[in-house]
């Protein structure tokens, strides 16, 4: 070994390329060390430094906490649910509400946040309202923010392995020259720049948007996202054993805390349910899904909506903001929907 | 698979590198570079390796046939030819068949006809190009007698497949690396080790920091060339031309870094070309593998120079045009070819009046020129060619091209890469050092471009030839 280093370290050729070696690890672990300590966009969870960008998680979670008077009813879900008005929920039912929904979630992310609200936030809500789309029981990795959360994967028990390759999937994705912008900014405005949020949320988590905005009038929105419906469904041709299994310990853990479920199939647009029906194995998927959905009714009181169409609801059929995410109209219709039944709220107010 | 890419730089190479030192045996390093030459190339599409070993395997035995009739140059020739037409056909099929049907259909229609031709369903297979010119090289070399015939198939299937050059060039005669191939057997070299490492960093830098940075603001200029303006037209193209010169050049840096660390020398493929006083130079310093290939196998087989004057413009021509259709079929890149082989024309005939000019005005002049022929090089179609040149020459109105920061990002880069390109010497010219401030900023670049790499991987512009 000592005469391998002496032949390297005598020629100057090879001590060009050791040094270059040396230098090339020692950047890289320069980097990855700073993106840990700082962690501009709140993805790693470090928390020693405010980051530039707060991640839904964190910021709703943390708002959640401080709720005086607590919510009765919180509503989980992905972006899907951002414009479900908690507000309209509160009207209806008279039970003060908060949106919880959070970027790319699926049913392990209900199950971690219910656990931590209750167990760790000691908040012991009436009602937890779940939406989702149907295609969020795929096989897709848990999304990077909840394996980085130290408050979420404690709750769905998140191996090590799979922490260190979540950061080093979150480094490959992120560390472009933006980043390491970022990570000076992080630093060097610590004290005069304010936290800025991906999306912005209202203080009962319902997601501030301007309802005349460009985005929310253009007529194709639905068919130019069209990948986005395909995507949930492509990959596999059922509901995974995973996720059903998370959505199950949801109800189980809501039924044992006394916290009554509404789940809700949300709608998409009937032009894309035909395309996924031709171009992906849509239509199993559902059917697989109705049927393990029926087995849990049986097993957990918990009332479940269905309203994968707009017809079963009464809803807007241009009301859809993309080809997966229902537009505000068509979700209050989906509350006013749910909450006509008188019966429904005697029964959530016992 | 692509040099600028994770899983070239961290899993491929790496494995690749160790490996071949690793073996120790000739026969043994011979396969390993094949079948790491046919890994890389197979990451792409697998189906077309089973074409480039047949081909491999018929060029191999042509001419083992061709070396064995040093008599009879006669029968010799007849191997020689059907090598020629099968390394031709098998490029002439799938890249040029779609164009020639389409353009006899189109030509069908001027006369009013309506010919039933079909759009056949054909993909090109990627580095076509480049390994049957090579694989063409070696036959014709064999029969003239310049190389000697290899006996070992792994010798030749390496010298085919060696993954550094197999996709863009290079375009390696076996003459240039048959001292390395042989000795293939020997210890590496720290010098080896040392220039590989310094063409691929500075490579990779050419190609990620400057050529990518470039492209990300003048591709969406020429998806909307119709909006341009003037000076949008001439920043997009002056982008274009020190994009291309970037990212080819870097990507051959590339190449021979990597063929130093296995022990291989390729030859230089660019000079300084913008540095170029006449069109006659340029084409010494551009390319320079494909433009040596042509004059060597096109241009002195049809007469070359030594003929009549006329004869010599139209030999010119003729291997321009081809050249040009080298680079895919289309017009764009047959009027590119056809424009460099007259402007060849014009110089052989007008040489004397040319090189009185001052030198300072023969680059600006020649500059200019080639900056010209990168319009059609790059316009999808002549319209698109023909309303950019208008636009650089006749018709001139208002900057509203970009975002106005974006068109300052865009003269910076213009400025830097033009620095670089027309003043700084080239990477066969620096003289590296070894000092260890330099490692560190070599290490620093590299590291750099990898973060630039991972906003945004692009492919190289030659990978499409």
């Amino acid at each position: 070994m000592r005469i391998f280093f002496k032949k390297i370290w005598t020629n100057k050729k090879l001590k060009f390329v050791a040094y270059f070696g040396l230098f090339v690890v020692g950047l890289f672990l320069l980097i990855f060390i700073a993106s840990i300590l700082i962690d501009p966009w709140g993805q790693i969870g470090t928390g020693l430094l405010r980051p530039l960008v707060l991640t839904n998680r964190v910021e709703k979670l943390g708002v959640l906490a401080k709720k005086d008077p607590i919510p009765e009813i919180i509503i989980f879900g992905s972006s899907r649910v951002f414009q479900m008005n908690p507000d309209l929920i509160e009207n209806e039912v008279g039970m003060k509400t908060y949106n919880a929904s959070v970027s790319y979630a699926r049913p392990e992310e209900y199950n971690a946040m219910a656990k931590y609200i209750i167990e760790d936030l000691h908040i012991k809500p009436n009602i937890f309202i779940v939406g989702f789309n149907i295609g969020e029981f795929n096989d897709d990795d848990i999304y990077e923010q909840t394996v980085m959360n130290p408050n979420l994967r404690k709750k769905i028990g998140i191996t090590k392995t799979r922490i260190i390759l979540t950061l080093l999937k979150i480094f490959k994705k992120t560390i472009t020259p933006q980043y390491i912008y970022d990570l000076y900014r992080s630093i060097s405005r610590q004290t005069n720049e304010n936290t800025q949020t991906q999306v912005a949320f209202d203080e009962n988590g319902y997601q501030i948007f301007n309802k005349n905005d460009d985005f929310f009038k253009q007529k194709n929105n639905s068919a130019r996202t069209i990948v986005a419906a395909i995507d949930l469904f492509d990959s596999t041709d059922e509901p995974t054993k995973f996720r059903k299994m998370q959505f199950e310990n949801f109800l189980k853990f809501s039924l044992e805390n006394g916290v009554r479920v509404i789940a809700i199939n949300l709608p998409m647009p009937e032009s894309v349910i035909s395309i996924l029906s031709t171009s992906t194995n849509y239509e199993n998927f559902k059917k697989i899904f109705d049927k393990f959905i029926v087995e849990l009714q049986t097993k957990y009181n918990f009332d479940y909506f269905d309203f994968s169409l707009v017809n079963k609801f009464n809803g807007y059929t241009d009301g859809f903001n993309d080809s997966t995410h229902p537009d505000y109209r068509n979700l209050d219709k989906i509350v006013k929907n749910i909450f006509e039944d008188k019966k429904l709220i005697i029964k959530i107010k016992k | 698979m692509i040099f600028n890419s994770f899983i070239f730089i961290f899993i491929f190479f790496p494995i690749a590198w160790a490996g071949f030192w690793f073996l120790k045996n000739k026969q043994k390093k011979y396969l390993w570079l094949t079948v790491l030459g046919y890994i890389f190339y197979g990451y792409w599409n697998w189906k077309f390796l089973i074409l480039m070993f047949v081909t491999t395997a018929l060029d191999f035995w042509v001419a083992k046939k061709i070396g064995s009739l040093r008599e009879d140059r006669k029968k010799a020739k007849k191997y020689l030819i059907m090598s020629i037409i099968a390394n031709l056909g098998a490029l002439g099929f799938f890249k040029y068949a779609n164009f020639f049907t389409q353009s006899v259909a189109g030509l069908g229609k001027l006369f009013g006809l309506d010919l039933p031709i079909p759009i056949l369903n054909i993909i090109l297979p990627i580095s076509i190009s480049f390994y049957t010119f090579q694989a063409i090289s070696y036959t014709v070399d064999v029969y003239r007698g310049k190389a000697e015939v290899i006996t070992n198939f792994f010798e030749y299937s390496t010298y085919i497949a060696l993954f550094p050059h197999l996709v863009a060039g290079p375009i390696v005669r076996y003459t240039h690396i048959a001292p390395d191939l042989k000795n293939i057997d020997k210890k590496l070299e720290p010098s080896f080790l040392f220039q590989g490492l310094n063409f691929f960093v500075i490579g990779l830098v050419k190609k990620v920091i400057i050529a990518d940075s470039i492209a990300t603001i003048i591709n969406p200029m020429f998806e909307n060339f119709a909006s341009l303006s003037s000076l949008g037209a001439w920043l997009a193209v002056l982008g274009y031309t020190y994009q291309l010169y970037f990212d080819f050049s870097g990507y051959s840096d590339m190449a021979v870094g990597l063929a130093y660390l296995l022990g291989f020398r390729f030859p230089q493929n660019f000079n300084s070309p913008y540095k170029a006083i006449n069109i006659s130079d340029f084409w010494q310093r551009w390319h320079i593998s494909l433009s040596t290939w042509l004059r060597d196998y096109l241009y002195i087989p049809l007469g070359g120079s030594r003929v009549s004057k006329p004869h010599v413009y139209i030999n010119l021509l003729i291997t321009m045009l081809l050249g040009g259709l080298w680079h895919g079929a289309s017009w764009t890149f047959i009027i590119w070819g056809g424009y460099h082989g007259a402007l060849l024309a014009l110089y052989k005939a007008f040489q004397k009046q040319y090189d009185r000019i001052p030198v300072i005005l023969q680059k600006f002049l020649t500059f200019v020129l080639v900056v010209i022929g990168w319009v059609f090089f790059r316009s999808t179609n002549l319209n698109m060619a023909i309303n950019l040149l208008s636009k650089m020459f006749m018709a001139f109105n208002r900057f509203n091209i970009i975002d106005i920061n974006e068109g300052l990002l865009l003269i910076v880069l213009i400025v830097v890469a033009a620095i670089i390109a027309h003043f700084a010497k080239n990477t066969f010219e620096i003289h590296w050092r070894t000092s260890s401030i330099y490692a560190i900023m070599l290490a620093i670049v590299f590291v750099a471009s990898l973060v630039f790499m991972n906003y945004k991987q692009s492919v190289f512009l030659y990978y499409q030839f």
